[in-house]
């Protein structure tokens, strides 16, 4: 399995490796998948916990979740190519493991969450549950932009606060 | 005008030097700086989105601008302190640095064009509000200010790789 993954990884690495631009580039196309992702969760979240201006969650949902999927795509497509080039370093990294638990954890968040605030179409109220959802789903997406920024930094900055 | 003294003089503050010398004051700020840009832009790219008609957005302008404007303003003066800061650590030597340049040209032509807009096509919102047909002058805006925004995010981030 690991040498599966090597044939196939080793080339992509050497490629991004050799090309100066490929990764100020491939960063920076990431990080603008991180700002749609950011923007839609800072206008959508709060609404779910019960700040309801701009009309019934289920609509505000409705406009906005489709763009954290479609980013969150962009993300997962950038994010691969970023990893590939350094497959050994991210493996090892602590950060780079937090925010992909993160992850998983907040991908599992947005299904179900999505899945509730369709069902209160028409309503204003959503309920305790959607909104301390929402809460934890904004707060796990803020840490992973956050941690994804902290991973180049990695060890260092976590054993000068924790070592 | 002798800039090269005003980065020297940014440099010589207290904070600058705490800013270069501390080991995690930097990662923090840049931290703060790459989330709240996120917002920034974010914001702005979601109103652009419903002005070129593009989306899932169908209500009015205006409330799509309500909606998205105010998170835009906090988090760009969020993003523009952590940015000052950063910059004020080694100013002399960011000006130097060719991808630091060009994000700076597209963060003024962003704001041009923003001005433009907000000037321009924006003063007749009324008439165009609720209509499905957005002026193309308007449409111009929104294509160049995700064009410009992602230029200051891209340049932005190869800043760092100097």
């Amino acid at each position: 399995m690991q040498q599966l993954v090597r044939d196939w990884l080793e080339p992509l690495t050497t490629l991004l490796r050799e090309a100066a631009w490929s990764m100020p580039l491939g960063q920076g196309v990431h990080l603008l998948g991180v700002c749609l992702l950011i923007g839609a969760a800072v206008m959508l979240y709060p609404r779910l916990a019960g700040s309801h201006r701009d009309g019934p969650p289920a609509l505000v949902a409705g406009r906005l979740l489709p763009w954290i999927w479609i980013a969150l795509g962009v993300l997962a497509v950038t994010g691969f190519v970023l990893f590939s080039a350094e497959p050994a370093r991210m493996m090892r990294s602590p950060v780079f493991k937090t925010k992909m638990a993160m992850l998983a954890l907040v991908i599992v968040l947005t299904v179900i969450l999505q899945r509730r605030a369709r069902r209160t179409l028409g309503k204003f109220e959503t309920g305790n549950a959607l909104a301390a959802m929402a809460g934890v789903s904004l707060t796990l997406w803020l840490a992973i932009a956050a941690s994804g920024r902290l991973i180049g930094y990695g060890r260092r900055l976590l054993d000068y606060f924790f070592g | 005008m002798d800039f090269e003294r005003a980065w020297f003089w940014l440099e010589g503050f207290w904070i600058s030097g705490t800013i270069r010398e501390s080991m995690w004051v930097f990662p923090v700020i840049e931290t703060l700086h790459v989330v709240t840009l996120a917002m920034t832009v974010g914001s702005i790219a979601l109103l652009d989105f419903r002005l070129l008609g593009i989306g899932f957005d169908k209500r009015p302008v205006r409330h799509a601008a309500a909606e998205a404007l105010p998170w835009t303003w906090r988090a760009f003066v969020a993003t523009c302190l952590s940015g000052f800061l950063m910059f004020a650590s080694a100013a002399s030597y960011y000006v130097t640095i060719p991808a630091f340049r060009y994000k700076a040209l597209c963060l003024l032509l962003a704001g041009i064009n923003m001005l433009v807009l907000h000037f321009g096509s924006w003063r007749d919102l009324g008439a165009w509000n609720d209509d499905a047909r957005i002026p193309v002058a308007a449409k111009t805006a929104a294509a160049l200010s995700l064009l410009f925004w992602a230029g200051v995010v891209v340049f932005g981030r190869w800043t760092g790789f100097y």
